[in-house]
């Protein structure tokens, strides 16, 4: 997907010998950062506030176009990971298993990002930082169970059985989501129906826009960022591989020059 | 599925379920430590509460809950300690039974005793927070199918943890976030049978249900896999 | 008078509850690919280039 000639390699996109960057990592970053700043200029400064109304979000509308993004970036993580586990269950090739484990992570810093902003739209719409509302009480259950994933990923040695038993937890995790959304859901709609995200389904213009741009903004940063994190991983299993070759050789080699001594 | 590996499924699940009874009866272990468990939660909750009855009696569904959920963790725990000592898990895993079958005999076990304890936590409530059941049908199936799905889910995490070093710190993080819509749900329908109104809690009893179900169709499926790595 | 001044306190603090939010997001995001990159540069360089294909060597 990202490969590339010698000769490109000069000029504007000389990378690090060692890194995780390639050409296309650092074509798509260049082109990220610029959009980055557009978006800003955007959602800050060139879209109206939320117009008059009873329940209008004034400027506090420019936080959902993070807000929403960011959320969508980090349930498609969870949803990568979940199809890269079954695809590793299926196929039983490492690269899955990276792409599982690289994907939660990335998706474990949108969850944040997800809380954070949420929160903080919450404090001005209900005056507490923390609400049980119900997208944002599953969301954090979520969080919760993907830090488990994580956790799961360290406290097992052995690679094979690593990524096996991390497989399927990140297969059970995501059939968890929506189970925990529906009951969060079910049991706050017994005491009120506020609920963060409920644009104006009327929105258009520049406000409709930001939206989307932060939508599609996100997505390709979750992709970029899973070019060098998955990079990563993999590079992390192979040296885990190596490790273990190489002090199973050095002990070898030992055992060999104990024996030419005595 | 065949009627005859349904069959043996059955079969193996009953030897599974039968042989952890047995151990349980010669050790005595819930009956010596989970039930004093359970009882020491609803005292603690009073510490914690309030000695105020009506704070104690308003919250009782969700206090008895929150003591079985605990309790299951030391069930969990104890059902899978009692197979990594001395690698029989080795002796499970080639033992030639069905993987599904040891996983619902393991889930049944957990189930029986999470049900004596549940039986001590209700008498517990009515005497120490003065709380009495009027709709008496729906909590024993809300404690029926609650008690289902918490032990399902218990015995596909419970495996999934046995083995490791950190399991005893791992399970409660992996487990209790899946088992958060149990708590909602039989605290819900708990609340209606003890405020007099079944109406919505028979519609959390059948959530507790379609969760127990679906566990137990992941436990025949993941069980394998998870048993031959742990 | 002091309705303007009211309207233009909650104006500032709307501001700074967006400031927020967008500086949150922005700075966590650059702050872990920052991590990742410096991680994957360490790491990278016990491996040799060609067991890492997107490295053009």
């Amino acid at each position: 997907m990202t490969s590339s000639t010698p000769g490109q390699r000069a000029g504007r996109f000389d990378m690090h010998p060692d890194g995780t960057a390639s050409h296309g990592s650092r074509v798509l970053g260049s082109i990220l950062l610029i959009a980055v700043a557009i978006f800003l200029i955007v959602a800050l400064v060139a879209s109206p506030p939320d117009g008059a109304g009873a329940d209008a979000m004034g400027d506090m509308v420019r936080i959902m176009y993070v807000h929403v993004p960011v959320a969508i970036a980090c349930y498609t993580a969870f949803m990568v990971t979940a199809f890269a586990s079954a695809m590793y269950l299926w196929k039983r090739t490492e690269g899955w298993d990276c792409l599982a484990a690289a994907s939660v992570e990335v998706g474990i810093v949108f969850t944040v990002l997800t809380l954070a902003t949420g929160s903080i739209w919450g404090h001005t719409a209900w005056g507490t930082w923390w609400e049980w509302d119900p997208r944002l009480t599953s969301t954090a259950l979520m969080f919760v169970m993907y830090l488990g994933y994580l956790a799961l990923r360290r406290a097992v040695v052995d690679p094979q059985s690593r990524a096996k038993q991390a497989a399927v937890l990140g297969l059970i995790s995501f059939i968890n989501v929506p189970i925990v959304h529906y009951s969060v859901d079910w049991w706050r709609s017994l005491h009120q129906t506020a609920t963060i995200g409920r644009l104006d389904p009327t929105i258009d213009g520049l406000k409709l826009f930001a939206l989307l741009f932060g939508m599609v903004l996100a997505l390709l940063l979750y992709a970029w960022l899973m070019l060098h994190r998955f990079r990563l991983q993999w590079v992390e299993t192979q040296v885990e591989a190596k490790g273990l070759d190489t002090a199973l050789a050095e002990r070898r080699a030992e055992a060999v020059a104990d024996g030419g001594v005595r | 599925m065949t009627n005859t590996t349904l069959r043996s499924v059955i079969s193996d699940a009953r030897l599974v379920a039968g042989k952890d009874l047995r151990l349980e009866w010669r050790s005595r272990v819930t009956l010596n430590q989970l039930l004093p468990f359970a009882l020491l939660v609803l005292v603690l909750f009073a510490f914690a509460l309030d000695p105020d009855r009506s704070v104690l009696k308003d919250a009782t569904p969700g206090l008895f809950w929150l003591a079985v959920l605990f309790s299951t963790l030391l069930a969990i725990q104890r059902a899978f300690a009692v197979e990594t000592v001395d690698g029989i898990i080795d002796a499970l895993r080639i033992s030639g039974l069905d993987p599904a079958g040891i996983f619902l005999g393991k889930a049944a076990g957990i189930a029986l005793h999470l049900l004596v304890v549940e039986a001590a936590l209700l008498v517990g409530v009515t005497v120490m927070y003065g709380a009495s059941p009027s709709g008496l049908l729906l909590v024993v199936a809300t404690s029926i199918a609650a008690t289902a799905g918490l032990a399902a889910a218990g015995a596909v995490y419970g495996v999934l943890a046995a083995g490791l070093r950190v399991r005893d710190t791992l399970l409660p993080i992996l487990w209790l976030p899946v088992v958060a819509p149990l708590l909602i749900g039989a605290t819900q329908a708990f609340g209606s049978a003890y405020e007099k109104s079944s109406g919505a809690g028979w519609r959390w009893c059948g959530l507790l249900g379609a969760f127990a179900v679906l566990y137990t169709a992941i436990g025949f499926v993941a069980f394998e896999p998870l048993l031959e790595e742990s | 008078m002091i309705a303007v001044l009211n309207a233009m306190v909650l104006a500032a603090s709307d501001w700074s509850y967006v400031a927020g939010a967008y500086i949150i997001v922005v700075g966590v995001l650059a702050t872990y690919s920052a991590a990742v990159i410096i991680r994957g540069r360490k790491v990278g360089k016990q491996l040799p280039a060609k067991d890492r294909r997107w490295s053009s060597e």
